[in-house]
């Protein structure tokens, strides 16, 4: 009963803000380019790493691992977690390896154009912004 | 990602759930549930009481049932758990709109069907091989004989086959055999005679065919000696049929044609003939018995017999051909009794091979074939229709498609909605077309189509159904596609109310494309029926030489054993004759050795005065033994007159000849006074009248050489003796002649109850029989293109009534600029004809190709007749005309205030 009425109840505001759809990707690659971690583990390796800046939503983070796994940019396999317990650990691919290179990359352009219009107080002729579009 | 990786995706999804549906749904719970427990642990880490901990862990997680579902939807599983939520949506949505689910599932059903039952008929009777081993290696071998006349053939001579299996080393096997009549007696207990098929073979036929008895010893040497005991072999349904499976019945005698003969085998079910396999009205064969082969005999060029040959291993049909070709060349060396080189030059006499499926076939391959390709034709027209039909469909649902792509619905969602409602719409057609072949092909069996071979092994076999499938998936997929695209163009500014002008546009001119395809594909379609049409009336108008209105024919069967003698059957004739004449209405009766149209053997016929010489030499001509009052009765015109039974009894009986057999017997001369005779060695008679030419072998066939001959001992020796069987001929003033049958029955009857009657018919319906395969074709063919032209009709209509309703505002404008109505009518109906005319040419440009494979069917008529194409195409242009009146009328009566306020 409790699921259901939580499952309705999809607008409810979330007590830490939720991270954007494409950065999370990002995010989850860069989590297992350190080595094999199942989902809980990358929910709070994020959450301890970003100093619970940065929280996850469990309705966010596994229809995510799915999404990247059917692309095949990782690869899961059941083994046993520090607690003896079944967890499906996820693992990053060699496509996965080369899609973290290039999401690393459109990152570090994204947010670095950001930061520059940030740091410019005078006005001046636009700067030519070339390279990869935004994603939609 | 790609819509192909995506698809990909999906079906590796489809796979996995196929082999192990709920194996993913397991795991994903595990995962989570997985997740919550290490929440839980944290949290009781973290000194929360268990419910505490395990509650917080659930508002952490958020919606469960949300994740579940959106983890399925990323792994790409959707697809499969919503293939039902979609059928039943799709179903909805075709019970919804019967305008279109309805016409559009019974074009598609009809075309289905159509083209379902040809390709059953097709791949029973082409496709698949004849039911005997390595069918393949099975030859057929004729005489053929192009200076006795062009398309002549004759069966081959005991004698010359014999030579061939002595010395063709191409063949494994060959074998000789020959249809007769026989009766089956059984006095002591009291079954009623039995006439029945019988065969007599030669052992090489047996090899050849691979035909082994199921019980009872193999035929040998010995049965064939001259003086042999008489031993039979019993059909399967024979034995099952007349003497119960009764396996006693192996060595016991029964009495065949009034003698007694042995049993000394049951054939199996499969021991089929090819002639059997025609279902030419043969019937099935019921006694076998081997063929005497007297050495001592002398040899004759008598071709009567049937053969067939098995190639030998590593052997090739051009090789046994030239093998053929050199022995038939060495024939006057190694038969002289029978062939002289003038002979075989005058006659161009050679020896033809034919592989059996296709000698089985008789050309009906083609014919099939041809009916086949109008059938897709039609398919692709109701295509057309049906695409017609579904982009005005989707022009009304393009609002719809545009709301919910911009409400982020992808179009592979759109896509896969689309193919699965044409699915659904597509194989409940393929279905109904399904049931609609089976009736088709049950009544096919029925009528019996008199001329369809190997009728009886007809069905829909696993080919058809597989054929069904691709059919409807094929179509399935091209409609959905198509569905999906048109929505698909939808954008946006759709929404705002503006007409998405150039949309539209895009789906006028493509149902333009379509309109011109059909009209194209029905003038093909329509020249083809009109073409055999027209060569089915002239057949019809071709003087047959006879008058089969008010004519029944029948057999009559004498028991042997009571008519040993000529007097005897002579009386048995006459009195039948006068006593069948005396019925009311009847007003001629004549009996005969056999009909026209019902194929006739020949005989070799020596003309006195007449410029050939020997035997050898002799043509082979249809020799039939008439009693007085048969021309007559079969309303045959003839010059000088027919023998009468007072002149049987004197000498003043003569022969009656064709014109056809007078002109080359006696090029210019008198025939009548002239004297002929069977073979060298019969006394000659006088030939006292001259019958006007019948078309003996078919409507289409030229006339043959026919020779009547009378009932007397010097004409019915070499016969083979007096006739058992005759064909009587009854010429009455009755509209349906068939209606007197009981009275003949029982008329004849009286004098002699042990002659069975058989096989009583109209002269009409036998005449009709002749030309059922084109009858059959024609009607195929013409049903074919009146659906097309109908479908064609409903695509213009449709076509221009869209066209007028988009240019609603335009039309509107032009009429309040002063524009008048009249104007606008022959516009759009300019619009109509002009499409028509694209199509027509197209289309005339088709058929100039495509019905030259009707050349078989043509007569008198040839294929691309430029007479017929332009009456078709005149013929669509004004159907055209006719489909376009309707909008064109509603295009006139637009009212300009209305359409300038909508637009």
């Amino acid at each position: 009963m409790t699921q259901n009425r939580m499952s309705k109840s999809r607008e409810t505001p979330q007590v830490r803000s939720d991270v954007l759809q494409g950065t999370l990707d990002l995010l989850i690659l860069k989590t297992l380019s350190l080595g094999p971690q199942h989902g809980w583990g990358i929910s709070q390796r994020l959450q301890q790493v970003s100093e619970d800046a940065l929280a996850v939503g469990q309705g966010s983070l596994y229809p995510a691992l799915h999404r990247l796994q059917r692309k095949g940019a990782i690869e899961s396999e059941w083994g046993s977690s520090e607690n003896n317990r079944r967890a499906r650990f996820y693992r990053l691919t060699i496509e996965g390896e080369r899609l973290l290179g290039r999401e690393l990359e459109t990152w570090r352009f994204f947010t670095g154009a950001v930061e520059r219009v940030l740091a410019c107080d005078e006005l001046e002729a636009p700067p030519a912004l070339a390279g990869p579009g935004s994603d939609r | 990602m790609s819509l192909a990786h995506e698809l990909r995706s999906r079906l590796r999804a489809l796979l996995r759930w196929l082999v192990r549906p709920d194996e993913d749904e397991r795991e994903l719970d595990a995962e989570l549930r997985f997740h919550l427990e290490m929440e839980t642990d944290k949290n009781l880490a973290s000194g929360m009481s268990p419910k505490e901990a395990r509650r917080r862990a659930r508002i952490d997680f958020g919606g469960i049932e949300r994740t579940r579902e959106e983890c399925r939807d990323q792994r790409g599983a959707r697809g499969v758990e919503d293939l039902a939520r979609d059928l039943r949506q799709a179903l909805r949505r075709l019970l919804r709109e019967p305008g279109f689910s309805l016409p559009a599932a019974v074009t598609l059903a009809l075309a289905f069907g159509g083209v379902l039952s040809m390709f059953g008929v097709l791949s029973s009777v082409v496709l698949r091989p004849l039911p005997y081993h390595d069918p393949g290696r099975l030859l057929r071998l004729w005489s053929a004989v192009p200076g006795v006349g062009a398309d002549e053939v004759w069966g081959v001579a005991k004698a010359e086959l014999l030579h061939f299996e002595r010395e063709a080393s191409s063949f494994e096997a060959l074998g000789l055999y020959r249809f007769g009549a026989s009766t089956l007696g059984d006095a002591e207990s009291g079954r009623p005679d039995e006439r029945v098929t019988s065969v007599r073979f030669s052992l090489g036929l047996l090899r050849a065919l691979r035909i082994e008895p199921a019980r009872g010893r193999r035929p040998g040497e010995a049965d064939t000696r001259p003086g042999a005991e008489p031993s039979v072999w019993l059909a399967d349904w024979l034995w099952r049929d007349r003497f119960g499976a009764d396996r006693g019945i192996i060595g016991a005698r029964i009495e065949i044609d009034g003698r007694s003969a042995e049993v000394a085998g049951i054939l199996p079910p499969s021991a089929r003939l090819p002639e059997e396999l025609e279902g030419r009205g043969l019937g099935s064969v019921g006694v076998w018995s081997a063929l005497e082969i007297d050495p001592t005999e002398r040899p004759q060029s008598s071709h009567v017999y049937r053969a067939i040959g098995r190639l030998a291993p590593g052997a090739t049909v051009e090789l046994a051909a030239s093998e053929l070709t050199r022995l038939t060349a060495g024939l006057p060396e190694a038969l002289p009794t029978a062939y002289t080189e003038r002979f075989l030059e005058s006659t161009g006499f050679r020896t033809e091979i034919v592989p059996l499926h296709e000698d089985v076939l008789g050309g009906i391959g083609p014919i099939l074939w041809t009916l086949l390709v109008a059938l897709v034709f039609l398919l692709l027209i109701a295509c057309a229709n049906v695409a017609g039909l579904l982009v005005a469909r989707t022009e009304a649902r393009r609002h719809d498609g545009a709301v919910r792509l911009a409400l982020g619905a992808s179009r592979l969602r759109l896509l896969q909605e689309a193919i699965g409602e044409m699915l659904l719409l597509c194989f409940a057609a393929a279905g109904a077309g399904l049931g609609l072949a089976t009736a088709g092909l049950r009544a096919l069996r029925v009528i019996e189509l008199a001329d369809l071979p190997r009728v009886d092994e007809v069905g829909l076999g696993w080919e058809t159904w597989m054929l069904s499938l691709a059919l409807a998936f094929a179509v399935a997929v091209a409609l959905g596609v198509l569905q999906a695209r048109r929505s698909g163009t939808g954008r946006l500014p759709d929404l705002g109310g503006s007409r998405g002008a150039l949309g539209r546009a895009a789906a006028g001119r493509f149902r333009r494309v379509l309109v011109v395809g059909q009209v194209a594909l029905s003038t093909v379609l329509l020249a083809g029926a009109a073409l055999l049409a027209q060569s089915y009336l002239r057949l019809h108008r071709v003087g047959p030489g006879f008058d089969p209105r008010g004519v029944l024919v029948f057999s009559v069967l004498l028991p042997e054993a009571s008519y040993g003698s000529l007097e005897r059957v002579t009386s048995f004739y006459r009195a039948a004759s006068e006593r069948l004449a005396e019925l009311p209405g009847v007003e001629a009766v004549g009996l005969g050795s056999g009909l026209p149209l019902e194929g006739q053997g020949c005989s070799v016929v020596e003309a006195q005065d007449a410029p050939v010489v020997t035997e050898a030499e002799m043509a082979c001509v249809p020799v039939h033994l008439v009693t007085p009052g048969h021309l007559a009765a079969l309303g045959v015109a003839v010059q000088g007159r027919e023998t009468s039974w007072e002149d049987l009894a004197s000498a003043a009986a003569g022969a009656v000849v064709s014109e056809a057999f007078a002109r080359r017997q006696w090029p210019g001369g008198d025939a009548i006074g002239n004297r002929v005779r069977i073979g060298s060695q019969a006394p000659f008679v006088e030939v006292v009248g001259v019958a006007e030419d019948v078309r003996g072998e078919g409507l289409d066939r030229p006339p043959t050489e026919d020779v009547y001959l009378p009932l007397f001992e010097g004409a019915t020796t070499p016969l083979g003796g007096p006739p058992h069987r005759l064909s009587v001929v009854v010429r009455t003033t009755l509209e349906s002649p068939g209606s007197i049958e009981g009275s003949v029955r029982a008329t004849l009857a009286e004098l002699e109850p042990r002659a069975p009657l058989i096989g009583f018919q109209t002269m009409e319906s036998l005449v009709r029989g002749s030309l059922a395969r084109r009858e059959i074709a024609t009607r195929l063919l013409a049903t074919a293109a009146g659906l097309a032209l109908i479908l064609g009709a409903v695509g213009i209509f449709g076509v221009l009534s869209y066209v007028v309703s988009r240019r609603r505002a335009e039309l509107g404008l032009r009429l309040a600029l002063g524009a008048r109505g009249s104007e606008l009518a022959r516009s759009a109906l300019s619009e109509a004809l002009g499409l028509a005319a694209l199509g027509v040419l197209v289309g005339t440009g088709l058929a100039l190709w495509a019905t030259r494979s009707l050349r078989g069917l043509l007569y008198g008529v040839a294929p691309g007749d430029p007479g017929t194409l332009a009456a078709v195409g005149a013929g669509l242009l004004v159907v055209a005309m006719v489909a376009a009146v309707g909008p064109a009328r509603r295009a006139a009566r637009v009212d300009p205030v209305e359409a300038l306020r909508e637009g």
